[in-house]
């Protein structure tokens, strides 16, 4: 009768407030993978939600909030990464990568299972270059459609399928291959 | 038989799921007899499924969900934060110089209007949130309620073009509307304005292009830190979407 209070309990705030903190923990995790940085991350969300609150308005009741919500999160993120000067290596080029010839060693499966654990997961995600890990982790944890990632980031649907497409295997080759310690690589993004 | 490079697009869809019966019938085909794009596709599967299955959503902690939280309060009970944007020097300056600029409107060249209309671009940018996109056919609602006026914002499919605030911006002695995009996160502005007498002219002011033409009794000016040929495509695109 006297358990601990929930903290999802808004005790009080409007719907769309409450609503909008029901993806915190959403956002949050996001937020650590863009910046890579436990505080950087905290001080992304909270200044989405005061924007987020500033422009209620602006927000079409009825719509989707949680990717309202992403855009806000990654235009934010951009903006502060445009103002320190660091731009990302464009990575959508042109040009095809043609599967690389076939390895017979175990099948892709059994390679990744041995190698993928917990923390080696995280880092290898961390170390892929801004735009793959943005694109895989908005797809397989997060689980927007393409079209809703293509939306929030800005960019057209065919990069957003190129994106998951090759930072799901440059994650496989860092983790699957088995050569390279994902802790230790660094990647410049 | 399609080649490598033609299925290469259908593989993700492939792995998640979500191609139609034809494209699956074309992937399987082409994956049957191509050991490269099997063993691509089988990587994409397995990374795909390994995140699925052992990546999780960190929970946020505490004192965030707090500030938050308390940021949520502070909106509901109508308290506004108060937040100063730096400016840099040089839009500092821009808008120094554009206080002393006493001009109409209507009757400039377009070298003269763009520069009005750059110092109020990037005065707005830096001064009014514009990370949250809104609704094109709500905001010209909200405006004409605001101001009794009809505007029409363009339908535009550009990719990466996101409409992030419409407003009223008073230069000179007029009136404009003032349309705020990103375009792939970059500030770009349409200024709209009732003038029917300009003929298509583009400019070159502060480091911005500007587009401007009239389209039945309204006068455009599309303006932004772009190259001119990329702006004046999407100015074309822009005036075919009005």
């Amino acid at each position: 009768m006297f358990g601990r209070r929930d903290p999802r309990n808004s005790g009080g705030l409007p719907g769309f407030e409450t609503d909008a903190l029901s993806h915190l923990d959403s956002l949050y995790g996001t937020a650590l993978r863009l910046t890579r940085n436990e505080a950087d991350a905290q001080d992304l969300v909270q200044d989405t939600y005061v924007k987020a609150f500033k422009s209620a308005k602006q927000f079409t009741p009825g719509t989707n909030l949680k990717a309202w919500l992403f855009t806000i999160l990654h235009n934010t993120f951009r903006n502060r990464r445009r103002d320190s000067g660091r731009d990302p290596v464009n990575v959508d080029s042109d040009q095809l990568d043609l599967a690389a010839p076939v390895d017979p060693a175990a099948s892709p499966e059994e390679q990744l299972t041995r190698a993928a654990m917990g923390p080696d997961l995280q880092s290898a995600l961390d170390a892929l270059p801004e735009a793959f890990r943005q694109a895989v982790w908005l797809r397989d944890v997060e689980e927007f459609p393409y079209a809703e990632i293509a939306e929030m980031l800005g960019i057209p649907l065919g990069t957003v399928m190129s994106r998951i497409s090759r930072g799901r295997r440059m994650l496989y080759e860092a983790l699957g291959a088995g050569k390279i310690e994902p802790a230790t690589r660094r990647v410049s993004s | 038989m399609p080649s490598c490079r033609a299925v290469e697009p259908l593989v993700t869809p492939y792995v998640d799921g979500e191609a139609s019966p034809a494209e699956r019938a074309v992937v399987d085909a082409h994956l049957a007899g191509c050991p490269p794009c099997r063993h691509r596709a089988a990587a994409e599967t397995a990374a795909r499924n390994t995140v699925r299955s052992r990546l999780c959503r960190p929970c946020a902690p505490e004192q965030l969900r707090a500030r938050c939280r308390a940021a949520a309060y502070a909106r509901a009970v109508g308290r506004p934060r108060v937040t100063f944007t730096s400016l840099s020097i040089a839009a500092a300056l821009v808008l120094l110089v554009g206080g002393v600029l006493l001009y109409t409107l209507t009757g400039l060249s377009p070298t003269v209007l763009a520069a009005q209309l750059t110092i109020d671009h990037v005065k707005c940018f830096a001064v009014h949130d514009a990370d949250a996109p809104v609704d094109a056919r709500v905001s010209e609602e909200q405006y004409a309620r605001d101001y009794g006026q009809k505007i029409r914002l363009p339908q535009v499919a550009a990719a990466g073009l996101q409409l992030v605030g419409v407003r009223r911006c008073y230069c000179g002695d007029g009136a404009a509307a003032h349309a705020m995009y990103r375009l792939n996160g970059r500030p770009i502005s349409l200024y709209m304005m009732p003038d029917a007498s300009r003929a298509r002219a583009s400019a070159d002011v502060f480091g911005h292009d500007a587009v401007i033409w009239t389209n039945q009794n309204t006068t455009y000016v599309l303006l932004g830190r772009e190259a001119p040929d990329a702006l004046a495509k999407l100015a074309t695109e822009i005036d075919r979407g009005l």
